[in-house]
């Protein structure tokens, strides 16, 4: 039982964090469509900005709003420089260059930061309380409640204010929301953008966990794919729970089962996930059956 | 895609057209004497790369099936030649025979890939990719944490010697006799498939599921059976690359085989033939040409999908189209060169 526990309350942090991630994935396929394969080196690339701008001599805290703006801006450029030519094309060719665009981001990444694994200070003390026989670092509450806050302030921005309606104006059909004076291609920028910054408060929040090396993004994109279509991809609480989900049972499968498989299990559950209820948690059963 | 106008693109879609070989038997029987003579000519270690290059070919094949003509981004190409693989070597080491286990392979293969098929009635574009990709992952993970099955990242050499007669497959040259015929081979099938009645529901279905349903194609059978297709050729491609190697290893079949051969398909032009053989041996040739500088190498590799994505939707074949394919004196010319067929 108290293994059990203990289980749950490491989880906390990364599920807050594979919620960020799978809300971004989320938030892009709600407005553009795409899947991008690049989000996970997005994350990773924010992690290795603030660990450069912390080498620089900048405060933590700096350092880390850097980071997050380093992953911001590739995924701007990301839409700008490809994506934007893709729009009007089927969609799978826009996801196929994002896989492109990971490659790149990828071999980046280890021309300039190297394969030595790199590390980030953690934003609070590592030191475990004991607290009736459970371990709760001070680290993990604060990783859980910095994501928690990010993902509340998204759901809010996205669900009430009128940039947010717009974004899901885009979504529903960007040819009447451009009759309406919005201007769809702005949105799907704004929005691939927004998931570049969230992708990069998840990569400053997680690397003090589990370290930086250039090719970890799969390692992350996976447990965020799974994440987004657990919640249904699409939904943004949905995400959210998902985050928090995939935490759960990945951390309980290494407790319990074969722990060399590590993210192994993600890839399992989201087959499983994909053949027993495609929609998932909160998704749309129209949107995620007949969209062709 | 876009010479509809003329007549005998509309003769050639509806399947009434002399059969493959016919037509520029002499260009035909030119090139065959330039690719037979092929090992006379260059050193076994290039050749090596050649069939390499062919073998990917026959891979690409398979994919053009799935991903050009059908419209499914499967990343589990790679994988699903790795379960050929993988099934052609037991079966050899089990000393079952070489042609009974590369029936094994491009069976093992065909109906991996036809479950994918199964699953795409259900599960549809974004869903299907990441169907694929979790399938992918898993059977290299399966690979390496079964390491007494599988010999894990070690990877199983093939016990046999593998040779037909007096042809010995693990030497170059005696691989690209056999490689050469296979390859034209698929390169046939795939078009008659592609011409076929099933082929032409395929792309009706690619162009809009719900007009090619009005239509009364089986959206959910055709996708089944282009994906088996598909299967067969990777699994044949996979026995080849185990007789190549003398060895497997999950490196080998694992998510950049996978976008290589997707990248094979965007440069070749998606739905095209021709084009994915051609498209096959430029690239092969180039990776193991860049494969001495590996950061930058992979760095090209990316930036190569995303330009080629951008500036040549329809690829080699598209290109020939939209600058050559109009101007009538080279259009023959260019026909009779690359063997083009109308889309």
């Amino acid at each position: 039982m108290n293994v059990l526990i203990q289980a749950l309350v490491s989880a906390i942090a990364a599920g807050a964090v594979y919620g960020l991630i799978a809300i971004g994935y989320s938030l892009t396929y709600r407005t553009t469509r795409v899947l991008n394969f690049g989000q996970g080196d997005i994350v990773v690339l924010g992690g290795y900005v603030a660990h450069s701008l912390l080498v620089l001599g900048l405060p933590l805290a700096l350092a880390l709003a850097g980071g997050i703006i380093g992953s911001g801006i590739a995924a701007a450029l990301l839409d700008r420089l490809v994506l934007q030519h893709l729009y009007g094309r089927k969609i799978v060719f826009a996801i196929l260059s994002t896989l492109g665009f990971s490659i790149v981001l990828q071999s980046l990444m280890q021309m300039v930061w190297g394969s030595l694994p790199l590390t980030l200070p953690a934003i609070a003390s590592r030191d475990a309380i004991v607290v009736g026989g459970i371990a709760i670092a001070p680290s993990n509450i604060a990783i859980f409640a910095v994501g928690v806050a990010a993902s509340l302030i998204t759901l809010w921005v996205v669900g009430t204010t009128r940039i947010g309606r717009a974004m899901r104006g885009c979504a529903q059909d960007p040819d009447v929301s451009s009759l309406l004076g919005v201007n769809p291609r702005r949105m799907f920028f704004v929005s691939i953008t927004a998931s570049g910054l969230l992708g990069g408060l998840a990569g400053v929040l997680i690397t003090p966990l589990i370290g930086l090396t250039p090719t970890r993004g799969i390692d992350l994109s996976v447990p965020g794919f799974l994440a987004a279509i657990l919640g249904g991809l699409g939904s943004l609480p949905g995400a959210m729970v998902g985050g928090m989900l995939v935490a759960l049972l990945l951390t309980l499968a290494g407790a319990y089962l074969n722990p060399a498989y590590g993210y192994g299990f993600a890839y399992l559950l989201m087959a499983l996930a994909l053949v027993v209820r495609v929609r998932g948690l909160f998704g749309d059963e129209i949107e995620a059956v007949r969209r062709v | 895609m876009s010479t509809t106008s003329d007549s005998r693109g509309i003769a050639r879609r509806s399947g009434h057209v002399a059969s493959w070989p016919a037509r520029h038997i002499g260009q035909h029987v030119g090139l065959g004497i330039v690719l037979l003579a092929l090992p006379l000519v260059i050193p076994a270690s290039d050749l090596q790369i050649v069939n390499l290059a062919f073998i990917y070919g026959i891979a690409a094949i398979g994919l053009n099936i799935v991903f050009g003509l059908s419209g499914l981004l499967s990343i589990a190409q790679g994988a699903i030649m790795g379960i050929g693989a993988y099934s052609f070597v037991f079966a050899s080491n089990a000393t079952v025979g070489l042609f009974p286990s590369v029936l094994l392979s491009c069976l093992a293969s065909g109906a991996a890939s036809g479950l994918t098929g199964l699953a795409s009635a259900r599960i549809k574009s974004h869903y299907f990719v990441l169907l694929t990709l979790a399938l992918a992952e898993a059977f290299n993970l399966l690979v390496i944490n079964n390491a007494d099955i599988t010999g894990g990242s070690n990877g199983v050499a093939l016990g046999i010697n593998a040779h037909i007669g007096h042809l010995q497959l693990g030497t170059a040259n005696g691989l690209y006799v056999v490689v050469l015929p296979l390859l034209l081979i698929s390169w046939y099938l795939a078009d008659c498939f592609k011409r076929s009645r099933q082929g032409l529901a395929l792309r009706a279905l690619n162009t809009d599921e719900y007009l090619a349903l009005m239509a009364g194609i089986a959206t959910a059978r055709a996708r089944f059976i282009a994906t088996a297709i598909g299967g067969v050729f990777a699994g044949l491609a996979g026995a080849l690359l185990a007789v190549d190697d003398a060895y497997i290893g999950p490196q080998s079949f694992d998510l950049d085989t996978s976008s290589l051969l997707l990248l094979i398909i965007v440069l070749g032009g998606p739905g095209s033939n021709a084009g994915t053989v051609v498209a096959a041996v430029i690239l092969t040739l180039l990776l193991q040409g860049m494969l001495m500088f590996t950061t930058v190498g992979q760095l090209i590799y990316g930036l190569a999908i995303i330009v080629l994505i951008i500036i040549a939707p329809d690829g080699i074949s598209g290109l020939t189209e939209r600058f050559v394919w109009h101007a009538p004196q080279v259009r023959g010319l260019v026909s009779r060169m690359a063997w083009r067929r109308a889309p």
